[in-house]
């Protein structure tokens, strides 16, 4: 577990583009010489990805909810006024 | 709405606009967009949500003037959203130079083996989810995170954060492993 923890946290030092120097030509090599770690690089550089498109759905719930709220006031009129003059 | 928009951390640039005014300033704008467009009140919300939504991810990438390109960005990003939707209004709508500058980010409508992958990740992993979009995308800090999930320090929040992107990793793959073996 400990082992596979580190590799998470470089995985994502290497993602983060704050790998430099030795560390970054020493990970680069051992992900050619590794098709388990390219795997695992790949899936965790497509977990951020999900985790974005989460999110996005998340403020999306949020406007709505504002969207909502704000159609229990004069807000509502106005809108119909731009689509029904 | 105060916890709501503490939640979100929606703040509009240097003035702190909370969102509710935001949303009721800037609606308008697009709604009045989308009914030349013949478009309906749902098309004119779904098309603003869509483009506070990208405004919010540039925003903070510090890629605009906050302010002062606040409301051309939302219109300009509603008309892409527009385009992209109704494909058959191109010759109708004109962008001007800053428009056709601006673009949606590619990632934005997910394939339907992407929203699959999230739809199971949500039923399988959703407080990791949670936990790692706050960190990510709501960029809250360790200690926040700590306070937040009721984890006694900012490293059992740390050591929580790797577990879980471990955990989700792992079904990231043993997934993608399986839609690659049913889509393709």
């Amino acid at each position: 577990m400990k082992t596979s923890l580190n590799e998470v946290m470089t995985i994502e030092k290497h993602l983060e583009g704050t790998m430099t120097g030795p560390e970054l030509v020493a990970f680069k090599t051992k992900m050619e010489m590794n098709s388990a770690l390219q795997t695992n690089v790949s899936m965790q550089s497509r977990l951020i990805s999900l985790l974005r498109i989460y999110h996005r759905k998340k403020v999306k719930y949020q406007l709505e909810q504002v969207h909502l709220h704000l159609l229990k006031t004069d807000f509502r009129n106005s809108i119909q006024s731009i689509f029904n003059p | 709405m105060e916890t709501l928009i503490a939640t979100l951390g929606l703040t509009t640039g240097r003035s702190n606009v909370p969102i509710e005014e935001f949303y009721r300033h800037s609606y308008p704008i697009v709604a009045r967009f989308v009914a030349g467009m013949k478009g309906t009140d749902d098309d004119a919300k779904d098309i603003f949500q869509d483009a506070v939504i990208i405004y919010l991810e540039k925003n903070d990438q510090a890629l605009l003037e906050p302010i002062k390109d606040q409301e051309r960005y939302l219109l300009g990003i509603a008309k892409h959203l527009w385009l992209k939707k109704f494909s058959k209004s191109r010759h109708m709508i004109k962008l001007d130079e800053f428009e056709s500058l601006l673009n949606i980010p590619e990632d934005f409508y997910p394939s339907i083996r992407t929203s699959l992958l999230l739809q199971f990740l949500e039923s399988t992993g959703r407080k990791c989810l949670e936990l790692l979009s706050d960190f990510y995308y709501r960029k809250l800090s360790m200690k926040s995170i700590a306070d937040a999930y009721g984890f006694s320090t900012e490293r059992s929040a740390t050591v929580q954060k790797y577990k879980c992107i471990e955990k989700l990793r792992e079904e990231v793959k043993n997934k993608s492993l399986l839609y690659e073996d049913f889509f393709e």
